[in-house]
């Protein structure tokens, strides 16, 4: 099942399928570890869950939901 | 190493002949500067939090008879730009290929930064890789096969911790082995397939063809990928580098339109290429990653994420954030108490024994009131009470950005920043702000967005750096805590000025909406940052340097800036025209525009010389009312507070000094470094008005209720 990746519940890992962004955000994206067929896992989020922590690749990296309702996660691993 | 050491390695190298040229490269915040500093004692600003380093730095060492030049680059995630700091880098690594790099990697975070090794590996052949913090690795179980990694990567690498001093001594001598003694061995890029074959055969037609373009200066591999993936700006770049814009040749252009065509044929549009491009090094770096590390425990990162469950809870994130500030300045202003009442006894007593040298030597009087009681005693009282505290300060709060805390406080004040309009990098800066405004600025170019880094410019002065705590705390401390019961003095004046830090980040980000809303309209960009792991701060050896580096700026500041405008302030009080001094003539012309706004002439006009640097601004008042009061002598804070009282002062104008050290115009290197960044007369101009404004607003508002209520 895909869904959005700021709809993936905390702590439950998923696997980027797509990102459906501009370039220059795609190339930043990409760059910090949000390649496609990456397991990405949501760690924790700020008081008003709009910004979460996520682990990919072993780093822990923040987006805003307004960035990560754009990323395409598989949920069915 | 210190300084000295690097400028006495500068003058060997100008008598050796020859110079190697290395760059240091890698992520952000895997420990490039601190290399940087141990190679060449220099003291670039290192902090646990990607972002510090936002230009390069040279600097030079000696070793074996040998002058290694060294670049410390900003950090850069991928050879994609983003920002002004990671174009730097890129730029630096693509056009000087037949440099040597020194890679650095992070132990704990090897999977990650072996991506851009790879690709610097693809441009230059002559890297070295550094596996930094491997102390770290070794307390989090990460075991690393260091000879395996340099046979996958075909290059030498070596290990560093970077508290370790033997490390950087192997450092230098790998490095002068990979870069004198093996100068000539073949080196290898990762030339063989990494990409899916359809792309290395575009690769391989594009490449003779920028050859003969380039003649051979450019890595045309690498160059090649950008063509294909239409990377504008290394396009750019290469314009205003060769004078050429590669697009417009011919030959190429044919040949990308049929690269264009085969890569439809096999189902790879152009939106996806970046995808392919990235996966394939990312296959590659998990297959060397699996091959050399060995995890003995796969959650060996749980002990930080505990952490940051408490640091960014919705309960817990936020009051944490203000207690460690208010413990700061806690332990700021008790700690600063003693050394300044010693330092203030030790320079006054040594104005007594000028004054008496100079009453044997029958010195004109003007020359010991322009030396001694205007030069003298102002440089006296910048040191006695504006250097402990900053010496203070400074050191603590770089121990919070060592241990990696800054990134936790962008994470907790991003809703606020969201609501202002503005990028959560921001909280970023704003923290470099409490140290120097003008670095904060500098650090500014962390922010992609145009408007989003305007924004956080113009608005940083609202966060008061290490110049104004001073004048802050011995506000509060002589104005605000005599009725309270002397064991609670501290706590009570730190929260007090715990208090006004918080309203200058509210006026901050207030400002910040109201350039959002106005001037600098525009839709948020994206914002993503890094949160790095924990590290152990070297606490000793960063207080010692940290205190050290913060007294010379302080005495250097105190010589070059403050001591002259002490002579200044005795020279228009004695220089009398008409009856009265030239002083008095000025504070009388701004005394009644001052007062509307619960302040004085001596004030406003101490806030006007104050303009090279903020920490004179105090001295200058206390030197103007000493030049105009009976009071010769200035030893402890009591008989501050009877000056000011003595000459007007009331709560309300402790206040509004207050508010305004807070909120006016930023300092002589602030604006210069604004017109810098923004390269704009009218944004320099409006970052000078800004606070300015905001803060005669307070001030008149505060003046106005207290004029009222009395």
């Amino acid at each position: 099942m895909e869904i959005s990746l700021n709809r993936l519940p905390l702590l439950k890992l998923g696997n980027i399928k797509n990102l459906l962004v501009d370039k220059k955000t795609k190339c930043k994206l990409l760059s910090l570890g949000f390649i496609p067929e990456t397991a990405i896992k949501p760690v924790f989020s700020n008081f008003s869950g709009n910004l979460r922590a996520y682990e990919v690749r072993k780093a822990i990296i923040a987006l805003r939901d307004t960035d990560a309702n754009k990323i395409r996660v598989d949920v069915s691993i | 190493m210190s300084a000295n050491e690097n400028s006495n390695a500068e003058k060997k190298c100008k008598k050796l002949s020859s110079q190697v040229v290395i760059s240091i490269a890698g992520n952000p915040n895997v420990g490039k500067s601190t290399i940087f500093n141990s190679l060449t004692g220099l003291n670039q600003h290192t902090g646990n939090w990607t972002g510090k380093t936002v230009e390069s730095f040279e600097g030079r060492y000696t070793y074996k008879n040998t002058c290694f030049k060294v670049i410390d680059l900003p950090g850069t995630y991928s050879l994609i730009s983003d920002s002004e700091e990671e174009e730097i880098a890129r730029d630096f690594l693509f056009f000087n290929k037949d440099t040597f790099c020194l890679v650095v990697m992070d132990a704990t975070c090897l999977e990650r930064n072996l991506n851009l090794a790879l690709k610097i590996k693809e441009i230059n052949p002559n890297i070295l890789v550094c596996v930094n913090i491997l102390d770290e690795a070794e307390r989090k179980s990460i075991k690393i096969n260091l000879n395996k990694l340099s046979e996958l990567l075909k290059a030498p690498v070596i290990g560093t911790t970077y508290k370790n001093k033997k490390s950087i001594e192997k450092l230098k001598e790998e490095i002068y082995k990979t870069t004198i003694l093996n100068k000539n061995e073949k080196k290898f890029s990762l030339t063989e397939s990494i990409y899916p074959q359809v792309i290395e055969n575009a690769i391989s037609r594009l490449v003779p063809l920028i050859d003969k373009i380039t003649s051979g200066k450019l890595c045309s591999r690498q160059l090649a990928l950008s063509l294909i993936d239409l990377d504008e700006s290394m396009i750019v770049s290469i314009k205003n580098l060769l004078g050429v814009n590669i697009l417009e040749n011919e030959d190429i252009n044919q040949t990308l339109n049929d690269i264009k065509k085969n890569l439809r044929k096999s189902n790879i549009n152009s939106s996806d290429l970046k995808d392919i491009i990235e996966k394939s090094i990312v296959k590659k770096s998990e297959k060397i990653y699996k091959s050399c590390v060995t995890l003995k425990k796969e959650n060996y990162n749980e002990k930080d994420r505990k952490i940051d469950k408490i640091l960014t809870s919705k309960l817990t994130g936020i009051p944490i954030m203000v207690l460690l500030l208010f413990l700061i300045f806690w332990i700021t202003l008790i700690g600063a108490n003693y050394p300044s009442s010693v330092l203030a006894d030790v320079l006054f007593f040594v104005q007594d024994k000028l004054t008496l040298a100079c009453n044997t030597l029958h010195l004109p009087p003007w020359l010991h009131g322009s030396l001694v009681l205007g030069l003298y005693r102002t440089l006296a009282w910048v040191v006695s009470v504006m250097l402990p505290p900053m010496a203070i300060f400074f050191p603590l709060f770089t121990l919070l950005e060592d241990l990696g805390y800054l990134p936790r406080v962008a994470f907790n004040l991003d809703h606020f920043l969201r609501k202002a309009g503005t990028n959560g990098k921001q909280a970023l800066t704003m923290c470099m702000g409490f140290g120097c405004n003008a670095c904060a600025v500098t650090g500014c170019r962390i922010i992609n967005s145009k408007r989003e880094k305007l924004i956080a410019i113009l608005t940083n002065n609202f966060i008061p750096c290490n110049g104004r705590f001073p004048t802050l705390i011995s506000i509060i401390t002589m104005f605000f805590i005599s009725s309270v019961p002397i064991g609670c003095t501290s706590l009570i004046s730190t929260a007090l000025l715990t208090v006004t830090i918080i309203f200058g980040i509210f006026m901050s980000l207030i400002s910040s909406k109201l350039l959002s809303a106005t001037l600098l309209k525009g839709i948020p960009t994206s914002f993503s940052l890094e949160l790095p792991p924990y590290r152990r701060p070297q606490v000793g050896r960063l207080i010692v340097r940290s205190i050290f580096d913060r007294t010379l700026f302080v005495l250097l500041r105190a010589v070059v800036v403050a001591a002259p405008a002490g002579l200044l302030i005795w020279c228009l009080s004695n220089t009398i025209v008409g009856g009265n001094s030239l002083l008095k003539y000025s504070t009388s012309f701004l005394d009644p525009f001052a007062k509307l706004f619960g302040l004085d002439g001596i004030i406003l006009m101490a806030f006007i010389l104050g303009f090279p640097a903020n920490e004179i601004v105090m001295p200058i008042v206390v030197m103007s009312y000493l030049c105009t009061g009976s009071l010769t002598e200035l030893s402890s804070i009591q008989e501050l507070q009877a000056l000011l009282l003595n000459n007007g002062w009331t709560t309300t104008t402790a206040l509004c000094t207050m508010l305004f050290s807070l909120m006016h115009f930023p300092c002589g290197t602030t604006i210069l470094t604004i017109k810098n960044e923004t390269k704009s007369n009218k944004w320099t101009l409006i970052s000078f008005i800004l606070p300015t404004v905001l803060g005669l607003i307070c001030c008149f508002i505060v003046s106005s209720i207290s004029k009222i209520l009395v």
